[in-house]
């Protein structure tokens, strides 16, 4: 009898774990199971209510349609209520159009998001609609996994991007030819650096603002006027780090120079452009006006030295801006200006953008979407309440938020010397920090580090093309 | 005792799950893993993998960035792996010693780190050895009256801080295997060799040490191979900085799967830690079994 029962169950359990496998293996066309099944929710709510969009003019005449659920994941919306505030142009876009119904989902980028994506086009399970960083757009156009939106996107909507987005949205390499030429986003925001500075420390010194027309020479001359002891407390003029080149890219930019030569595929970094560049950067750590360790410093460490008035101006993003504005007594004494550029656009900026994947069902309906989620009154919406910059013209130039708050005003500024990292389909990050830090640390000399890039670069391009 | 074929069958059966279970999470990735490492797989795109043969070893073997990554995991090994060891050893001896009270406080204190999130830990060091003068370690030196010192943006100390937290967190662990060690050697020895006299030294030397070498052994095994996958304390801290100071194999692979998408370079990497780690551990056993 105990045999049996052994035998039994033993049977029972081999035969639950070889369902279970089955089951674990088996794709699923429902949406539950999508990569984002529990999708993390902002956990602060907007401080206000956001508005809600405006009907969109574009609804169609009425007419009995087939209803189609459309899917659209977006890697990111985790800054506060970014996601609150989409589910509600999407429930707008609904209204709109009443047999389209969203099936929407944030994805933290803790998450990898994007690493998600691969995956799920890899499976055959993907959404009919992305959000991703523009440089995984390059990727995905490079690898034909998206489609041309040239034909999706109205004249109109096209017509209205801003111009630095326009340029960018467009596939530029030949590494897929057949994409060549076209339209491969549509952005959702775009972003840029500015630089932040304490004007209560410029006063204490007594040297003026920021301009516009400064160059970085003129940016080091004022670093070092805003070096020194200042209440007891020693202040540095500058605040940098090198652990993310963003900080240091547009030194190089300035100059004209480039990380990759796109069109033969091979780094750029041994230039002239790279020797000026760099040295300019190397002149803030030489004169002793940026923070000890700053080779090495996180973004928060710096963040806490500028609101501690321990460094007197520093380059960041809009939502940093916004950030610091909301501490005490920082909505007086927290300035922002443009970037120092010369003859070429240095401003680092980038665009979180939407993407259709080559595997979509409802091309048609996710074109609605698109001219909708571009148009004046959602781009208002979603980039007030999120805080980066519209990706439309019209957006902008509408709404009293974004032509009257100095903030935003100079952050527009910035957008107009802007240039976009550069999409190469080759990480390049961890070769640039690792290099830029040998050579601030005195490992390499100027030589030796513009060798060392450029072979590791032209590595890179090697492992992932060749 | 004869064994009947249906009851074999049924050991089999009970099996049957364990086996399931063991193929799919660890055997097939596994061999997947090294099926990969010779082919060009994209994991960004989600290419096809085409095969390439050796090809992502030989860029590897040419990467002088690998070879520095290989020393590096080497020097973290060879100050992590007899650092934790020796330090989880003295503690043991020490809590084991009938003369300290309160016993079981000091082993809770002790193995906190080790329970501890590895992330949360570098953080806290990361904020106690930050190098700018924000720091809390440079505001005691400062304090002191002497210069602050760039932990993490020197080549020297960065690998050293990442070593400290390492042997810091572990000791505990190792303090709590050495301790089920020396509660297994029989107190009869210790009373015999009391009738001659011989030095706490050399009670230590030649009967403590050598009754604890399966337990040493088994610790250097499995600390060698938790160094050799070393990437919390390295990613949370530097990035693997200052330059490439303390970028360790893993740091490296997960450099190149997950950041580059070059799953292909990935594998590769991971075989090649696998093949390090067997023969390490083989050459381990082979001198244990000689002793």
């Amino acid at each position: 009898m105990t045999t049996k029962l052994t035998k039994l169950l033993a049977l029972a359990l081999a035969f639950v774990m070889v369902l279970g496998l089955f089951a674990a293996c088996a794709k699923t066309e429902t949406p539950a199971q999508t990569p984002a099944e529990t999708p993390e929710t902002p956990a602060e709510t907007p401080a206000e209510t956001p508005e809600a969009p405006a009907e969109t003019p574009q609804a169609p005449a009425e007419e009995e349609k087939e209803p189609v659920t459309i899917r659209f994941w977006q890697a990111g919306g985790d800054t506060v209520s970014a996601s609150t505030i989409m589910r509600l142009l999407l429930d707008q876009f609904e209204n709109d159009y009443p047999w389209i119904t969203v099936d929407y989902q944030a994805i933290p980028w803790s998450n990898d998001p994007e690493t998600m994506f691969s995956t799920g086009i890899a499976s055959g399970d993907i959404a009919d609609v992305l959000v991703v960083g523009d440089s995984k757009a390059f990727i995905l156009a490079s690898e034909g996994n998206i489609l041309p939106l040239d034909d999706m996107l109205t004249e109109e909507t096209k017509d209205d991007m801003i111009d630095v987005l326009k340029v960018d949205s467009v596939y530029n390499s030949n590494l897929n030819p057949d994409m060549t030429g076209k339209t491969i986003y549509a952005p959702l925001y775009g972003g840029t650096r500015a630089i932040l500075y304490n004007k209560e420390i410029f006063d204490y010194f007594g040297v003026d603002y920021p301009t516009e027309s400064m160059t970085h020479a003129e940016l080091l001359e004022m670093a070092k006027q805003l070096t020194g002891d200042m209440d007891g407390k020693h202040v540095y003029g500058y605040g940098t780090r090198a652990t993310t080149s963003e900080q240091w890219i547009s030194f190089v930019w300035d100059y004209g120079g480039e990380i990759i030569d796109t069109a033969t595929m091979s780094a750029a970094t041994d230039s002239e452009a790279w020797t000026k560049g760099v040295s300019d950067y190397m002149a803030f750590y030489e004169a002793g006006v940026v923070p000890e360790g700053a080779s090495a410093m996180d973004a928060s460490t710096l963040l806490n030295m500028f609101v501690n008035g321990e460094v007197a101006m520093f380059w960041a993003a809009v939502d940093y801006a916004q950030a610091i504005r909301v501490e005490e007594g920082w909505e007086e004494k927290l300035g922002v200006a443009a970037l120092p550029h010369e003859d070429y656009s240095t401003c680092y900026t980038g665009a979180d953008v939407l993407v259709v994947p080559a595997a979509t069902q409802h091309p048609e309906e996710t074109a609605l979407l698109l001219n909708y989620l571009l148009s004046t009154d959602a781009q208002a919406t979603y980039c007030k309440n999120v805080g980066f910059f519209p990706s439309v013209k019209s957006a902008s130039a509408a709404d009293a938020y974004f032509t009257e708050d100095p903030i935003q005003q100079a952050f527009a500024a910035a957008m107009e010397g802007c240039h976009f990292y550069g999409n190469y389909g080759v990480s390049t990050g961890s070769i640039l920090r690792a290099n830029i830090q040998m050579f601030l640390n005195g490992d390499y000399t100027m030589e030796e580090f513009q060798e060392h890039l450029t072979e590791e670069i032209n590595t890179a391009i090697q492992e992932n093309f060749g | 005792m004869v064994v009947s074929k249906r009851e074999k069958a049924s050991y089999y059966l009970f099996l049957l799950p364990a086996y399931l279970v063991f193929t799919v999470f660890i055997f097939y990735p596994m061999l997947r893993s090294i099926y990969l490492s010779l082919c060009k797989y994209s994991m960004s795109s989600i290419q096809n993998a085409a095969f390439v043969g050796l090809k992502n070893y030989a860029n590897l073997f040419k990467n002088n960035i690998f070879w520095k990554v290989l020393k590096n995991t080497a020097i973290y090994t060879l100050f992590t792996v007899p650092l934790t060891i020796a330090a989880g050893l003295f503690l043991a001896l020490l809590i084991n010693n009938r003369l300290v009270k309160r016993k079981t406080a000091y082993k809770v204190i002790y193995y906190v780190p080790y329970v501890s999130s590895m992330v949360a830990c570098a953080i806290v060091f990361k904020l106690l050895f930050d190098s700018g003068t924000n720091g809390i370690i440079n505001q005691i030196l400062m304090k002191l009256g002497l210069q602050p010192v760039g932990f993490l943006s020197s080549n020297f100390w960065a690998m050293a801080v990442v070593i400290l937290l390492s042997v810091w967190k572990s000791l505990g662990y190792v303090m709590i295997i050495y301790l089920g060690g020396l509660m297994g050697i029989p107190t009869e020895i210790y009373e015999a060799v009391s009738l001659d006299s011989i030095s706490p030294w050399q009670k230590l030397r030649y009967i403590t040490l050598p009754l604890l070498k399966p337990t040493t052994q088994f610790l250097f095994i499995t600390q060698i191979i938790s160094s050799f996958q070393v990437f919390t304390p390295v990613n949370v801290m530097t990035s693997g900085g200052p330059g490439y100071a303390t970028t360790t194999l893993v740091s490296m692979l997960y450099e190149a799967g997950f950041k580059d998408g070059n799953m292909g370079k990935a594998s590769a990497i991971a075989v090649i830690i696998f093949v390090v780690l067997t023969v390490l551990t083989m050459i381990q056993n082979k001198l244990g079994e000689e002793d």
